[in-house]
């Protein structure tokens, strides 16, 4: 088991948790996770332990653009939509 | 949002609501301190013995808030835990485990994250009020590893064995989810990583063993 990454190193890493991007983002948990089992955000998972990895800045991008689609008041499916066009 | 430790993370939890914690549930109040202590260990600045605490490293600058605990471990002999839970949890007056609060309290204010408010007729007393926001970040940390596959960091597991000790766990989380976290802690600590954790529980049962003997002699 390891101590939690502080936030100095989690904003220079590649590949970043779930829970990683809870405190990047501010966002909820069961928002990224729903997300993620949708399709809206990919991301890899380590073969040793299933953990599911995001790429940091790509990540950020998406999320921060479904953010901004959902402020123009996109549903999810037209957002999912965009996403696939896109 | 900033990085946050254990003992701001379980203030957090144990104080959502009204700002404080009630006199009566000492559970609560011995995982208080049980958190400070954890986390002083974690920074490598005390070392946990099974009746004793010693001070090996100075505090860091980022843990200030922790330094009224610190002060008074840092004694030229190790310090009985004994009387650690007497001076905080069993006392006459509140004062030392009110400064504690008053200290962690503090920091997470210029974070933004509790606001504060007084009550009491006579002495007022002030009460740290967590947001919202600070609320539900803390329960998402703990369900982003707790409730995924993949790597349980110490201190999420530690945050959670001192909310499931002090029954907070119910007020967060739904049944499915504390029973799923409960059996992720008990993977942990049945496996050869989780030693540590294991280490930790016990000193936290010890010193609420500690707080039930104390309050037995008193009553008899």
């Amino acid at each position: 088991m390891s101590r939690q990454r502080s936030m100095e190193v989690i904003q220079q890493s590649e590949y970043v948790t779930i829970g990683e991007l809870v405190r990047l983002t501010d966002m909820r948990y069961s928002t990224l996770k729903f997300y993620t089992e949708e399709g809206m955000i990919s991301f890899e998972q380590a073969e040793h332990n299933l953990t599911r990895r995001y790429r940091r800045e790509e990540s950020l991008e998406r999320i921060y653009y479904i953010k901004s689609l959902r402020e123009q008041g996109k549903t999810i499916p037209e957002i999912k939509e965009i996403l696939k066009n896109n | 949002m900033r990085d946050l430790s254990i003992t701001q993370e379980y203030l957090i939890c144990a104080m959502h609501g009204k700002g404080k914690i009630s006199g009566f549930n000492v559970e609560k109040l011995v995982c208080v301190v049980a958190s400070g202590l954890l986390e002083l260990k974690m920074e490598n600045c005390i070392v946990l013995e099974k009746k004793k605490v010693r001070v090996t490293g100075e505090l860091p600058a980022k843990k200030m808030y922790l330094k009224p605990l610190y002060n008074f471990i840092n004694q030229p002999k190790p310090v009985k835990i004994e009387k650690i839970i007497e001076e905080y949890n069993y006392s006459f007056s509140d004062r030392k485990l009110r400064e504690l609060i008053g200290a962690v309290g503090t920091s997470l204010e210029e974070m933004g994250l509790v606001s504060i408010t007084e009550s009491g007729i006579i002495s007022k007393r002030k009460n740290y009020v967590p947001t919202k926001q600070a609320v539900h970040y803390v329960v998402d940390l703990i369900r982003s590893e707790l409730l995924e596959d993949g790597e349980i960091t110490e201190d999420i597991a530690c945050l959670v064995a001192l909310l499931e000790r002090s029954k907070i766990m119910k007020e967060y989380f739904s049944s499915f989810e504390q029973k799923e976290i409960r059996h992720k802690l008990k993977e942990i600590v049945n496996s050869d990583s989780g030693l540590l954790i294991k280490e930790m529980i016990d000193y936290i049962e010890n010193l609420i063993a500690i707080m039930t003997v104390l309050t037995v002699m008193n009553t008899n």
